[in-house]
């Protein structure tokens, strides 16, 4: 019995150093693996049966598809690596476009967009304070802000679309550099490099991973988790406002329910990336390739001339395989066989994660 | 003795829902008569038994400390196949056995998926959602289909000694049923468990795989007697049944006093949320107000009790309270 468990360890720190020389040398990691895999595969399909999808007009369009969910799905990879969630960007997304538009419907391309941006701050705000000073947990006062907020986009709008004349929004959303690069993709790119920096070169970015890898820790540790939340509810705001307002560009009109679902789906997308829901870590990168990934099946398919209703089962289809993926290989989950544990786990932070106020509660009080 | 009752009732985790849905219904009747009217209250009670259907095996899921956010679409395709067969002239009870089961068989797979390839149960169920969504919009093609069938209707609308609609003696009955499973057998105990603690749970030999299996099943099960029921009520059926119920149905949860960290599971509190819900719906609807204002109140009303809660809950380690 004991030897046997020796005999286990021995051939786990084995695996560890392969596993260490080979992912040091190919930096290939392996959460990230599935959206690799998936995006190099339909390339090489969509190579082969519809070459039509490489052509500059069609990049275009895939491009533009890809930085509106991008941009969400980078504010959301920054909370859940702390251990948190935003299902209202659905709502943030129909409010602060139509707040723009309805205050300053006249006014110049700037004020339309610096006021999507303020009310996504300003909502990010009321999200912050509900989740740090209101004690309740991200996932469920996200929720309740998802109806207040999404319900106010319907009062101000009565229910209508608004329709958005102002060219400058017309051209960001839809306009592009040399028919190829659409303006909402370069926008994205900043994004996520601003995410990059936030996370790899700021203390935000190592208090992020510390609270979601352990929040009791982190605040025992001395990092105030409550700012931490605080603000990245902010900044996901800005980034919900930001790409709420060039879809309304991109549909030149602001609806209340113009976003229907991005919560749900900027969620899959990060999972997908690679971003473990558990919290502590995550991947840009993983995120914007999985942006594009989706953008790919969706217009893969109207290129195959697939019933464009099977775009919802390939997205189902993608979420499982792109996690299967990540788990197979040394030291996997699925293959070699793990021992221990096996599935069934429901995630340990998803949820819920203990809010950052319940992890200062139960915290020793000589801190 | 009314003083201890009530402290009693405040005390309580489902404090929130009963104290809002009372308050509710006190307001809304004092405002308006035609609240109270026969009417309007079979209504609510239609409304509230089918999302307290779902509710119900939502807070099992809930306190197993997962989540089954396919529960929407489970409902749209139990609906859409039951009016598809209906349409093809399949008997009425084969149609309603057949919905039920494509709602344990889709519980099966969630199942599956979360059990055999360790996926986590918000991912593996958010990969569902999409995928019967995608099959609803294959059968319907877009289109909406009609049910002809008039005891169908009646099944869910009937009111029972002209007092009681069908719909609330279904739910009565999920309820009994839901309550004894949690409540009065290993099996409900072990949901509990698995809820609270994981690791303590394999540990204590618990079959983590049949009881993760066994209660996504049961929440495909109530999530597809929840499709039918509004199939019946509607009469037309498209792939809009169901849209965004995972969510409001965790809400309802919430409400209800269920918290999401697991181990524990309120079910009177979630009966009670629904019928909020159906209350605010309707009274809104009786007092004029758009119904765009639903969702503003349902939305204020889970964030206040969240929050009061949480102030409860934090007033007690104030000592504690580092800012």
């Amino acid at each position: 019995m004991k030897d046997d468990a020796v005999q286990v360890d021995s051939n786990r720190a084995r695996l560890a150093v392969l596993k260490h020389t080979i992912g040091g040398r190919m930096r290939f990691p392996r959460e990230r693996r599935g959206v690799w895999i998936l995006n190099a595969a339909l390339l090489v399909v969509l190579a082969f049966e519809a070459p039509t999808f490489y052509t500059a007009g069609n990049i275009e369009t895939v491009l533009g598809d890809t930085a509106i969910l991008g941009i969400v799905a980078a504010g959301m990879t920054v909370l859940i690596m702390a251990g948190a969630f935003d299902l209202s960007v659905t709502s943030i997304m129909g409010l602060a476009p139509i707040v723009a538009v309805s205050v300053a419907g006249d006014g110049s391309g700037l004020s339309l967009l610096l006021l999507s941006v303020l009310t996504g701050v300003g909502l990010g705000v009321v999200n912050g304070l509900v989740v740090t000073r209101g004690r309740v947990a991200p996932f469920v006062a996200t929720l309740g802000t998802l109806f207040v907020f999404g319900s106010i986009a319907d009062i101000i709008s009565k229910g209508n679309a608004l329709v958005v004349t102002n060219p400058t929004v017309l051209r960001l959303g839809t306009g592009s550099v040399g028919q190829l690069v659409p303006y909402s993709f370069l926008i994205m790119i900043a994004v996520f490099g601003m995410c990059h920096v936030l996370l790899r070169r700021l203390h935000l970015g190592r208090w992020v991973r510390a609270a979601g890898s352990n929040l009791r820790a982190a605040h025992v540790g001395g990092i105030d988790v409550r700012w931490v939340y605080f603000a990245l509810f902010v900044i996901s705001g800005a980034l919900t406002g930001l790409a709420g307002i060039l879809l309304s560009g991109y549909l030149s009109s602001a609806d209340a329910t113009q976003a229907p679902n991005y919560n749900l789906n900027a969620i899959a997308v990060v999972v997908v990336g690679g971003t473990s829901l558990r919290g502590g870590e995550g991947t840009l990168v993983g995120t914007a390739l999985a942006a594009w990934l989706f953008a790919v099946v969706g217009n893969g398919l109207v290129l195959l001339g697939v019933n464009s209703y099977w775009q919802y089962v390939a997205t189902g289809i993608i979420v499982i395989l792109a996690l299967i993926l990540g788990k197979v290989g040394f030291g996997g989950e699925i293959w070699p066989r793990r021992r221990g544990i096996s599935g069934g786990a429901p995630p340990q932070s998803l949820d819920v994660a203990p809010t950052a106020a319940a992890a200062v509660d139960s915290a020793p009080s000589d801190v | 003795m009314i003083l201890r009752t009530s402290k009693r009732v405040l005390a309580a985790d489902s404090a929130a829902a009963v104290i809002a849905a009372a308050g509710v219904f006190v307001a809304f009747s004092l405002i308006n008569s035609h609240f109270l009217t026969r009417l309007n209250i079979d209504g609510i009670i239609v409304a509230a038994s089918i999302s307290a259907i779902t509710g119900l095996g939502m807070t099992l899921v809930i306190a197993m400390r997962a989540l089954d956010l396919s529960v929407g679409s489970i409902m749209g395709l139990a609906a859409i196949i039951a009016a598809h067969l209906l349409g093809e002239g399949v008997p009425l009870g084969l149609v309603i056995i057949a919905g039920l089961a494509v709602g344990c068989g889709l519980g099966l797979i969630n199942g599956l998926l979360i059990t055999m390839l360790g996926l986590p149960s918000f991912v593996a169920t958010l990969a569902t959602l999409s995928m019967i969504l995608g099959v609803e919009l294959l059968i319907t093609q877009g289109q909406t289909i009609s049910i002809h069938n008039i005891g169908f209707n009646k099944l869910v609308v009937t009111n029972i000694g002209g007092f009681l609609p069908v719909a609330a003696v279904v739910a009565a009955a999920v309820f009994a049923v839901v309550w004894l499973i949690f409540h009065r057998t290993p099996f409900g105990r072990h949901v509990a468990a698995i809820g609270g603690d994981e690791r303590a749970a394999v540990g204590a030999g618990i079959n983590i795989m049949a009881v993760t299996i066994g209660t996504f099943v049961l929440v495909g099960f109530c999530a597809a007697l929840s499709g039918l029921m509004t199939g019946a009520q509607l009469q037309n059926v498209d792939s809009t049944i169901g849209a965004n119920a995972e969510l409001t149905a965790i809400a309802v949860v919430v409400v209800g006093g269920t918290s999401l960290t697991g181990g524990r599971g309120n079910l009177f509190g979630t009966v009670c949320a629904a019928g909020l819900l159906a209350a605010i719906e309707a009274g809104l609807n009786v007092v004029n107000v758009s119904s765009l204002y639903d969702d503003l109140v349902f939305g204020g009303i889970l964030i206040i009790a969240l929050m009061v809660d949480g102030l409860r809950r934090g007033s007690r380690r104030r000592g504690t309270l580092v800012t």
